[in-house]
């Protein structure tokens, strides 16, 4: 087992060097560059400014300065740099801002949305997939059935709109404009609800689906026969065993969580690294791209591994080689 | 025993089911499941609407009315809304340039029912020889292969189908079809990572059958076996896959749309009409609603038609009939 998770951490620098130079090399293929703005630049300024910020270089050249083994300018190589130093490079957006500052910034306001509506997806998806599971056919199946298909149908930005336009502007009840969470809680109520509305359904898709399997096994059959409760079997047995093919979920939904939330960072303008994302990639602003990349891919490679061991550990049948 | 005795005496045929085959048998699943129907009813509506809807409509959807807009105020006109002097009535109202919502929603399920078609072509031009290479070959092979879909599935979706859209905005591929083209291609090449997965381990089961084993001795080229054997016998959970993929794409185009990727104006995708309508939300809501309602019941009817065809095409449900 500690090998299997040694072994997939490593494979993780591999996918994510891949992953820098396929973003780095389409980044560099948009065409225009980060002082592409609406009134041009004169030739001399661009190419000053290129100098100094070392977007003169060749690609090459770039991507390792990027990454930080060695420091190319101009001819001269020197050591280190970049990444492996530390530094993130500049923002080409906010000029008197670094890379390191903004994603600082703004990280754990993302991450801060994203455990929240996480675990309200959880705290209200289970429940809502045991509980169609439980009425079949029934009620209670119907009802959540189809507060799930609605929930995974529903664009995030039509939900989000909707609830602002209900909640906020008719109701007036809460805030639309979500700051940080200690200056104004109420305010994210609704980042939260409109965040975690398509992982509520899936989670609740799933978990019905599989306790409807699990209600079919035989032990289930046993535990009937032998007089044992019914509250105690779904309890102790059903709930449990149901639980791990939804696990295997959890992978996708909590990426879903981090990189979904710009939509909502966007609309509910919610000061986190999400909302720099769409605009960085449209403003060209290099050094923010690759670094949100990296994080994302990070985030979602670091997450599988942990829904994979979790995995492992809950199900004692399932083996690592 | 002397039941059948008396009844073969008797010359009358016992009671038997035709057998109809697998596919026979989960036809009949499906037309009892009351959802699907619904759901497959409405996929081939919006199918009928996508390619004659055009035809049909006395305007296209980028004629503008602006006279009729100015006429009434500078206002979008309203469902059914009457005009003084005009003898025509817009059954979904305009949007803000006079352009019939009607015509523009036509336009939108077209680009949806693309979307739908070419991504899922795509999915599976490339999932299905990736993960059938992977199951067979084994080894190597398979490691090598299963690490590119590693690096993909770790890509964020949402970011490549971004670069790669700004990225070849302006060349040739990306004015293709209004800018469509790309998008759908975008979106196929971070979406095949599943159905590679699933076509991997459907034949990786497959082939240790002994249909297998013994098509093999016979001599049957390998080619044969993956193509005549192995692959119809998987194409159950294929079909399912495809269906289920679907509403994903649909809703990544909305969302791509939503934000400004993809889809070039006067082209009405659902999504970019939200945005449109956006800013009226709370004076004329036609605008957002209907494309919104528009986009919910697509994926809704695709997901009740997949679920379907899954409870149709799933093996242990043979008992149910």
């Amino acid at each position: 087992m500690l090998t299997y998770v040694v072994r997939r951490m490593l494979w993780i620098i591999p996918v994510l060097f891949f992953v820098s130079v396929i973003t780095f090399s389409l980044m560099h293929t948009v065409p225009g560059g980060p002082w592409s703005r609406e009134k041009k630049l004169p030739e001399a300024t661009v190419r000053l400014l290129n100098d100094k910020y070392g977007l003169d270089e060749p690609i090459v050249a770039q991507y390792l300065n990027w990454v930080g083994p060695l420091h190319i300018e101009d001819g001269s190589v020197a050591c280190c740099g970049g990444i492996l130093a530390g530094d993130l490079g500049p923002s080409y957006k906010y000029i008197d801002r670094s890379v390191n500052q903004i994603i600082g910034d703004g990280i754990l306001t993302t991450m801060q949305l994203g455990l929240m509506a996480f675990l309200l997806s959880v705290a209200i998806g289970l429940p809502l997939g045991i509980i169609a599971a439980l009425g079949h056919n029934r009620l209670p199946d119907y009802a959540a059935t189809f507060i799930s298909v609605l929930g995974i149908s529903t664009p995030t930005f039509v939900s989000s709109m909707l609830l602002i336009v209900v909640f906020g502007v008719v109701l007036g009840w809460l805030p639309v404009n979500a700051l940080k969470w200690d200056t104004d809680p109420t305010a994210w109520i609704l980042p939260i609800i409109a965040l975690s509305l398509f992982p509520i359904a899936q989670v609740a898709r799933y978990t019905r689906a599989s306790m409807l399997e699990v209600t079919r096994r035989d032990y289930v059959r046993t535990a009937h026969s032998k007089g044992i409760g019914q509250r105690t079997i779904v309890i102790v047995h059903m709930v449990r065993n149901a639980l791990i093919p939804v696990v295997t979920i959890l992978g996708p939904v909590l990426a879903f969580l981090v990189t979904g939330s710009f939509i909502i960072e966007y609309i509910f303008s919610v000061p986190g690294i999400g909302r720099e994302y769409v605009s960085s990639i449209t403003q060209r602003d290099y050094g923010l791209i690759m670094a949100l990349s990296m994080f994302y891919a990070v985030t979602i490679a670091v997450l599988n591994l942990v829904v994979d061991v979790l995995y492992a550990y809950i199900d004692p049948r399932i083996r690592y080689s | 025993m002397t039941e059948q005795t008396g009844a073969i005496e008797a010359g009358v045929a016992l009671e038997r089911r035709k057998s109809t085959g697998l596919w026979g048998d989960a036809f009949r699943r499906l037309i009892r499941n009351r959802l699907a129907i619904l759901g497959g009813l409405f996929v081939i509506f919006l199918a009928l609407l996508a390619s004659i809807g055009p035809m049909v409509t006395p305007w296209e959807y980028f004629d503008q009315h602006t006279q009729e807009v100015i006429s009434n105020n500078n206002r979008p006109l309203t469902p059914m809304q009457q005009v003084e002097g005009l003898d025509h009535v817009h059954v979904l109202g305009t949007d803000n340039l006079g352009r019939d919502m009607l015509s523009r929603l036509m336009d939108g399920a077209r680009i949806s029912m693309m979307v739908a078609l070419v991504v899922q072509a795509v999915v599976l031009f490339i999932g299905i020889p990736v993960g059938a290479a992977a199951a067979w070959f084994g080894g190597r092979i398979d490691t090598f292969l299963m690490r590119i879909t590693d690096v993909v599935y770790a890509y964020p979706d949402l970011l490549f189908i971004i670069l790669l859209g700004v990225a070849f905005r302006e060349t040739f591929f990306g004015k293709a079809l209004d800018g469509l083209l790309l998008v759908f291609v975008a979106i196929g090449l971070t979406s095949w990572v599943t159905m590679a997965r699933l076509v991997r381990g459907q034949l990786l089961s497959l082939k240790e059958t002994e249909f297998v084993e013994a098509a093999k001795a016979i001599g049957v080229s390998d080619r044969r076996i993956v193509t005549r054997h192995l692959l119809p016998n998987a194409l159950g959970p294929i079909i399912v896959a495809v269906t289920l993929g679907i509403p994903t794409a649909i809703l990544a185009e909305a969302t791509l749309a939503f934000i400004g990727i993809g889809v070039q104006a006067p082209r009405a995708s659902w999504g970019s009409l939200v945005a449109d309508g956006q800013a009226y939300l709370r004076s004329f809501p036609h605008m957002v609603l209907f494309p919104a309602i528009a986009i919910a019941l697509a994926l809704i009817s695709f997901t009740f038609l997949g679920d379907g065809l899954r409870d149709a095409l799933d093996p242990k449900l043979k008992g149910k009939q």
